[in-house]
């Protein structure tokens, strides 16, 4: 079909739990999108992501009708489930909360691989490392 | 319930750690617009000082945020507006959500906008839809392509066409237009299938009307899938193209053994109806 694109609206979502209270009704309610079919699909697709945060690019197209992809979690959200963690800490220069090992970087890394800038595994981990390092985690071998 | 809305500016490299921060805080979504600008939302003043005092400590002076009240608006439903009845042809097109009397004559086609293209409210579906009108026939096979949300071949089966087949290559959209086929009483008379139209028309029975509701290009590119498609005396409809598209595509229309029938415009949106040389 004839898709022409009016909007294109960035949310980061609990996975399995959109609704329709802000940001969801306030982002995509002005462009006219369906606030509660958007809900239904996200769930559905991200159900089994649970306890994660979803990046999801939603694109509304002129006759209202919509479509959405899903990134992988940010590095901070997988970070902090390898470290075993609730949260980074609150000051990461001085106050190291938790480790990570090369091994969960790797992991981290591959999985994220294909939305992050990276040319290679190495830069891919390299970039997670400094993500973990700004949120007060120690990377070991 | 008054919401407040929390306007936060971090640094790029920390936007990604403050948005999940926000989000496990919260557990609701935040909204990170085009500008870098992530939004979380409190549903309370209580709530909204406490967020931004939590925030503070969490990530320093490197945060900046302000606060802003949200005029209470029931999304749920505040969305549909602008929508309702729509006339196109013979069709009236209804929302779900609208109660509709069918008048004499009147073809309604229940849908709503959701996660397929079709919804009715884009030029491109309806003038396919005038030239449909036009030319199905009680007992044709109609071939749909693009088919989206199933639109067209719900039109042509309310027509009085006794089969049609719905093409589309996006297979997310395929269970968004089984609910329309079932909703609009259709399902036993309308098939959809998922996959590239250029290999899939070759494989069905020859039909009476095509209807090509894609880009110009991809419409181009199927002419010969399009023309073979075709049964003696049969139609072609192609839409999706803006008006000033028109005369690009009359050429390869002609030179692929078309001839121009019917055209429509509405709302800056073309339409051709063609018939096999």
């Amino acid at each position: 079909m004839a898709k022409k694109v009016t909007a294109v609206i960035k949310l980061q979502c609990p996975a399995g739990a959109a609704n329709p209270a802000p940001p969801v009704g306030t982002a995509l309610g002005p462009h006219g999108v369906n606030i509660m079919e958007f809900c239904k699909q996200f769930n559905a697709r991200t159900q089994s992501q649970a306890g994660m945060v979803i990046p999801v690019l939603v694109t509304v197209y002129q006759d209202r009708t919509f479509s959405f992809i899903t990134k992988t979690p940010p590095a901070p959200n997988l970070l902090l489930k390898e470290a075993g963690l609730e949260k980074g800490s609150a000051s990461p220069n001085r106050t190291k909360v938790g480790r990570v090992t090369r091994a969960q970087l790797k992991k981290i890394a591959e999985l994220k691989m294909a939305d992050l800038n990276a040319a290679d595994l190495e830069g891919a981990m390299r970039m997670i490392a400094g993500t973990a390092r700004s949120m007060g985690l120690e990377v070991i071998d | 319930m008054t919401w407040f809305a929390i306007e936060v500016q971090a640094p790029a490299g920390q936007r990604e750690a403050v948005a999940t921060w926000l989000v496990e805080r919260t557990g609701q979504a935040v909204e990170e617009r085009s500008d870098g600008t992530l939004v979380s939302f409190a549903s309370d003043l209580p709530g909204a000082v406490a967020l931004e005092r939590d925030l503070a400590r969490a990530h320093g002076g490197d945060v900046a945020c302000s606060r802003l009240e949200l005029p209470e608006v029931d999304w749920t439903t505040a969305w549909r507006k602008g929508l309702g009845v729509r006339r196109v042809g013979r069709f009236t097109i209804v929302p779900t959500w609208i109660e509709h009397q069918a008048a004499p004559g009147d073809l309604i086609i229940r849908v709503d906008p959701e996660m397929a293209f079709g919804s009715g409210e884009h030029g491109s579906t309806r003038v396919a839809m005038l030239l449909l009108e036009r030319v199905v026939r009680p007992g044709d096979f109609v071939l749909d392509l693009g088919a989206g949300s199933g639109i067209l071949s719900i039109a042509a089966v309310k027509l009085g066409a006794v089969r049609a087949v719905g093409i589309e290559v996006d297979g997310e959209t395929i269970p968004v237009a089984q609910q329309n086929l079932v909703r609009n009483g259709v399902a036993d008379r309308v098939d959809l299938l998922e996959g590239e139209a250029g290999q899939l028309a070759p494989l069905l029975p020859r039909a009476q009307v095509v209807v090509s509701n894609i880009l110009r290009l991809v419409n181009v590119a199927l002419l010969p899938e399009i023309r073979d498609a075709l049964a003696p005396g049969g139609s072609a409809i192609f839409s999706g193209m803006e008006d000033k598209e028109a005369d690009q595509f009359r050429v390869p229309l002609v030179a692929g053994g078309f001839d121009v029938a019917d055209e429509v415009v509405d709302d800056g949106w073309w339409a051709v109806r063609a018939i096999r040389r």
